[in-house]
Order: C-alpha cells, then structure tokens, then sequence
C-alpha cells in the first residue's frame, strides 16, 4: 500500500517473534524525492494565479505530440507534523501533466517520501504512484504512534 | 429466598426522565446481595438486568444499552494493554460503562510529562506505578467492577495471557513496537484489536479483525513519529480514547463494530473526520 513488502492478502507473520519486523514506511525504502515540477503544480489561489487562466496550448503554439496532458484540481490535507506542507491559499491544489500522480501533488507541496508514512486519496490507501483525477481528495500522513 | 426473588425484593420502582417506569436496584441492596449470596456484585446486577431490572449505578445507560446488553456488558472482559493517556480514559470509560472484568497492564510509572493528558496521572502519584493508578481510580469509580492491572511490559507471551478470557483487546500502546505483537496476539485468539494513536492534533481509531486487513502496511514504522515533535495533549488523546471506547463497547455488548478494516482519522486542528476503508 505505501511500499512495504506484505500486502493485505499475506499470510500474517509468525507469533514468535517479540520483535516483529515491523514494515518500513516509504520514507525509509521508497523511491527518491521526485524533482520538483516547477511551474507544473500551483496551489489555486496563490499569485501565480493571479492572471486568469489561458488556453492549455495558445493559438501558433503546436501541441506537444506525446500523451496530452491535463489539468486536474485535487484537494489535500497534510496532518500532524505534515502541516507544514498545507498550501497557504488552503487545500486545492491544481496539477497539469499527462497522468498526474501523487508524487507530483507531493513534489508540489514540497513535501519530501521520506516524511509521508500514510497516503489516502478519496478515504482509502494509496501510493506515490496512484493516478490522480479531477477532484480527488489526498491526505498525507506522517507516523502517529503516541498514546 | 432465591437471588431472583431477593432482587425483586429490593428493587423500587421509579420513572425515567422520559416518563418509561422502571425498578431499580440501588447500589446497597446490590451490595447486600452479594454479601448474602456470596456473589460478585456485578453478577447480582447482571441478574437485576436479567429480570429486566435496573441497576441504579447504570440507569443513565438506559436505553442506550438494553437490559440484556447491560447485563452481557457486566459479564464480559475487556484487555487492555496500556494505561498512559488513551489507555486511563478507556479504563474509565468501560468500568462507568459497566464492563464487568478489565485485565490491564502496563508497566510504566508517571512522569510529570504526563500531567497534562493522562487521567490515571495526578500531581501526588509521580514515579508510582501507572497500575496501581487504575486499580486505584477503578476501584473507586466503580467497585463493582473485576479489573486487574499488571505493572508489567507484556511481551508476546505476556499479552496472550493477558487476552486469554477477553472478547476484546484495546490496543492503548505508546510507540510501535509492541502494537503489532499486540495485534497478533488478538488474531490468535480471534478477537478483535481496538487501536488508536495520537499526535498532536491528530489521531486515528481502527478496530483489526482477525484476518482481517494489515493496518500496519499503511501506518507503519518512522523512526521518529510525529508525536516526538508535536507531543499528546489531552482534547486529542480523549477524543481518540472515547472513539476507541466506544468501539470496545460496541464488540462488548455484542454488536458489529464500526471500524472492521477501516481507520477513523480526527484532526482537531480544522475538527474533521475520515474514514478510510483499508484493504
């Protein structure tokens, strides 16, 4: 689910153990911090913003011949330790791109894999990698463990 | 004289807010009962509910929980391993509730760092066993309960003996590395793990079935969780509690629960709720 090796269906691990082998996060075996997309991702509302929004590809300007990309306006909520990376204009964040993904919401927060240790979009489990569609809501969460 | 006809014997009537007649058994003639019956107090008025007779001690639960819930409520057990912040508000909550037994540990004694969410925590019990708190505030809340507390930091063999009589574990560990051993501990004994943990503002209730989807394939294992940062404070930690609680009692009273293979997430900072379906 965030890319720790046993999945839902496994077999549960053995009781013997008094020191399970407690699956790692994302941070501490997944893939590197993807490079920030600059000018991809803007948080609705900000500056950039600003202006009013144009035509994905203006008149004279020849579209790209690879997959069209789209623009897609998700809502994200970052708890605990995370907040940090909340956007400031609030929780809509628009992404374009051919397929945006978590990871390109993620790398437009500015918020490092490394942090995240749960990710739901839409009230289930998701990952770095899951595609992310037109008003889709993601909560990135950092380990709770307090009691 | 049987118990049936002593406990019908004893019992007044009287009228709830709502205008329903009842009868009810006070605490007292409960008390005498058991003295005279040789009997656990709790077993006296789970035999009032039985003749749909109230036990005044939980006359408020009434119709939240019908006498014959009231009455399995009294005749179960509950494990709960941790009495810190989440685990003394459980402990509260279910012996107010009227679960009959509560087998308990946790092997802690307070630091003044707790003061400010624990429950079982006060000024004058500083470097005293957390254990001896919850026997102490459960014996004093309601005597009529059965709770052991073990001042102990249960390993696997220990929390299997722990569950061993449960319907129900309550996970109200600190830190991660004893929940999963926790967790499998309960899919052992086929019954179901009530858990939670809190950070700040925020915090998440799951109940585990076993068999049932691996929360920790999504919760876990920073080495460094949010609550190193952000610390407990007691709104969430009783929020999180309560939630729990409430779960524990549902699965107590025979009723499905709420959270099989879903994760409550509360954040007080904007007061919101997810749930999240796992698996």
């Amino acid at each position: 689910m965030t890319g720790s090796p046993s999945s839902p269906g496994a077999p549960a691990p053995p009781v013997s153990s008094d020191r399970p082998d407690f699956p790692a996060g994302p941070g501490a075996d997944g893939p590197p911090d993807p490079p920030r997309k600059a000018g991809l991702a803007v948080p609705v509302g900000s500056a950039d913003l600003a202006a009013p929004v144009g035509p994905m590809f203006p008149a004279g300007r020849a579209a790209p011949s690879g997959p069209v990309a789209v623009t897609v306006t998700v809502t994200v909520k970052c708890l605990a330790t995370l907040a940090a990376f909340q956007p400031a204009s609030g929780s809509a964040v628009r992404l374009s791109g051919a397929a945006p993904r978590v990871a390109d919401l993620a790398a437009a927060l500015g918020l490092p894999a490394a942090k995240i240790t749960t990710i739901l979009r839409n009230g289930a489990p998701a990952t770095q990698d899951t595609s992310l569609a037109d008003g889709d809501a993601v909560t990135f969460l950092p380990t709770l463990s307090g009691g | 004289m049987d118990l049936s006809r002593a406990i019908a014997s004893r019992a007044v009537p009287a009228t709830l807010p709502d205008g329903t007649p009842v009868r009810v058994l006070a605490g007292p003639q409960a008390a005498a009962l058991a003295r005279e019956f040789a009997l656990p107090a709790r077993e006296v008025d789970a035999n009032a509910l039985d003749a749909g007779i109230l036990p005044g001690r939980y006359l408020r639960n009434f119709t939240a929980y019908s006498p014959a819930e009231q009455a399995r409520l009294l005749r179960s057990t509950a494990a709960l391993v941790g009495l810190g912040g989440l685990g003394g508000t459980v402990l509260e909550i279910l012996v107010r509730t009227g679960v009959g037994t509560i087998v308990a540990a946790d092997g802690d004694a307070f630091e003044e760092s707790n003061l400010n969410r624990q429950l079982l925590a006060e000024d004058d019990r500083l470097d005293r066993p957390k254990a001896e708190a919850a026997l102490a505030r459960a014996a004093a809340v309601n005597p009529t309960a059965t709770v052991t507390a073990q001042a102990a930091f249960l390993d696997a063999a220990g929390m299997a003996a722990c569950l061993a009589g449960a319907q129900v574990a309550v996970d109200a560990l600190g830190g991660l590395t004893d929940r999963p051993v926790l967790a499998r501990a309960a899919a052992a004994r086929g019954i179901a793990l009530v858990t939670a943990a809190v950070a700040g503002d925020t915090g998440y209730v799951a109940t585990v079935l076993p068999g049932g989807p691996a929360l920790w394939d999504i919760l876990g294992g920073s080495a460094d969780p949010a609550e190193n940062a952000l610390g407990c404070q007691a709104a969430g930690v009783t929020v999180a509690a309560g939630l729990q609680a409430a779960e524990a009692l549902r699965l107590l009273a025979g009723r499905p629960p709420r959270l099989a293979g879903k994760m409550l997430i509360v954040d007080l900072s904007d007061m919101s709720f997810e749930t999240v379906t796992l698996g």
